[in-house]
């Protein structure tokens, strides 16, 4: 029953973000604010986590080809595609969840405790609109992108450490990664990135926009964006699979 | 002129307003007082279009707030300006920014306009040259004064004030309710400010709401306070044994 009631209520709340702005030229400030935060913010963390999990991918899927008959080239083919499909969208997303979930939902939060989102509504002014819309338009502009900065970086870490560890040849990699490249894949991936986006920017922003008390509940609420915001990508993961593959 | 009438608000089982009625004239500065818990800050938060009233209504002008239309709505909110206890600073934002924020939202002026009228909002409320500096710079009293400059940015009708005294030290709580009071009788504002403190309720109230457990028990006027009847009012007033004494001496004398 509670699940229905907050579902209910993160519906009517996504419903107010489709009003009239008051301003369009302060919303478009407050976008490029939250684009920069969110996406210049987070390219360190992405790349650290794709860099890493490529690299790793390739160890493993060696150490797991024992058969000599397999071409090296399988391990391109792996890496590669397990960037496109999972490792990019999903796990980075995962970490997308906790960075900059836990942001928006402490920012939101934040000024709904200390009255900053009163201020705002008795000035006449949409508060979910001119707070929370920016952020997920920001989320679905910029998530996207990382995560093809992810694919990218995480398909060319497991092919350089797979050259410099004498694992498979850099022309094996790229053969085997060009062998199984479909475009639908990348289709798909770019469809889970936003649709995770999406997730972790409304969710997050629902979690800070209710919040009641003071900044204990902030911090619960920043927890909570966090934990629900990683079980939605996961369930959305298992359905969009499910559907599209 | 706002008015309430038979205002009811319920919170679950529990009825925290009880057909509270009230009038708050233009010009005049109208206090609510009450102890911790009495419904001001419910009552407040009616008045501001927070929260809905279960029963009753509340007119400005002859707009019956809660019966309007959205779009009627935002226009009324235009001309209201808040104090609220704690601020309410937008954090990201400088002084300036601040009071500018209502301005680039709804006024239709030049840029050059709007920062004219953050200078002068800030030279009325003693803070001018203080533009840049952030929120997180300000002391109490001086978060305060922005968060003024800030409600009458966009030359408010309304003007609430929650509170705003606490935090303070006496002498800048004075100095907060002459600058409350000079802007009400400036520009014909209808002000109403939700307080527990007595210096400020006999500094500038008007017109005074005593509300006890969520009703209005008492309205009058600061002069007739001193001379009430209502126990409840008596007991909020001259809360410390200090002003009991000073209450019996007075009496004394007046016998």
């Amino acid at each position: 029953m509670i699940f229905f009631y907050h579902l209910g209520r993160y519906l009517l709340l996504l419903r107010r973000l489709f009003k009239k702005p008051e301003n369009r030229l302060l919303y478009g400030q407050e976008l490029i604010r939250q684009m920069y935060s969110i996406g210049v913010g987070s390219i360190g963390i992405v790349t650290i986590i794709a860099v890493f999990s490529g690299a790793v991918t390739t160890v493993q899927t060696a150490y797991q080809l024992i058969a000599g008959w397999i071409s090296k080239s399988v391990i391109g083919a792996i890496v590669s595609d397990s960037s496109l499909l999972e490792l990019g969208p999903t796990i980075t997303s995962l970490v997308l969840a906790g960075k900059i979930g836990s942001s928006i939902a402490s920012e939101i939060g934040t000024m709904r405790v200390t009255e900053q989102i009163d201020a705002l509504e008795i000035m006449g002014i949409n508060a979910p609109g001119y707070l929370i819309g920016p952020k997920i338009l920001a989320a679905l502009l910029t998530i996207p992108l990382l995560i093809v900065l992810s694919i990218s970086l995480c398909t060319a870490g497991g092919m350089v450490v797979g050259e410099l560890t004498g694992i498979v040849p850099y022309t094996q990699f790229v053969e085997g990664a060009r062998s199984t490249f479909q475009t639908y894949n990348l289709i798909f991936s770019m469809t889970k990135a936003i649709t995770f986006s999406f997730l972790i920017s409304s969710i997050s922003a629902y979690q800070g926009y209710y919040v009641e008390g003071g900044s204990l509940e902030v911090g619960k609420a920043s927890t909570m964006a966090v934990v629900f915001s990683s079980v939605a990508i996961l369930v959305a993961d298992y359905v969009l699979a499910q559907l599209l593959l | 002129m706002i008015e309430i009438q038979s205002v009811t608000k319920n919170f679950g089982q529990k009825t925290v307003l009880h057909r509270l009625s009230a009038r708050f004239e233009p010009g005049h500065v109208s206090m609510i007082i009450g102890s911790s818990g009495s419904g001001k800050s419910v009552l407040m938060k009616i008045l501001v279009g927070l929260f809905a009233p279960d029963d009753g209504h509340v007119f400005y002008g002859s707009n019956d707030f809660f019966n309007l239309d959205i779009e009627a709505k935002t226009e009324i909110r235009k001309q209201i300006g808040m104090l609220f206890q704690n601020s309410a600073l937008f954090d990201s934002l400088n002084v300036a920014q601040n009071v500018l924020f209502p301005l680039q939202m709804f006024s239709n002026h030049t840029a050059r306009q709007q920062l004219e009228r953050v200078n002068h909002c800030l030279e009325r409320v003693g803070l001018a040259g203080t533009n840049h500096l952030h929120t997180s710079q300000l002391s109490g009293g001086m978060r305060k004064r922005v968060g003024i400059a800030r409600a009458i940015a966009l030359e408010p009708r309304y003007l609430f004030c929650d509170e705003p005294n606490s935090g303070l030290d006496p002498l800048t709580s004075i100095k907060i309710d002459e600058l409350i009071r000079e802007i009400t009788l400036e520009s014909d504002i209808t002000t109403v400010v939700n307080s527990h403190d007595m210096n400020s309720v006999m500094e500038i109230g008007d017109h005074i709401c005593f509300l006890f457990q969520g009703r209005m028990l008492w309205t009058g006027s600061k002069s007739n306070i001193m001379e009430t009847d209502c126990q409840e009012l008596n007991d909020f007033v001259f809360a410390t044994s200090f002003l009991k004494q000073m209450r019996g001496r007075s009496k004394g004398h007046a016998r």
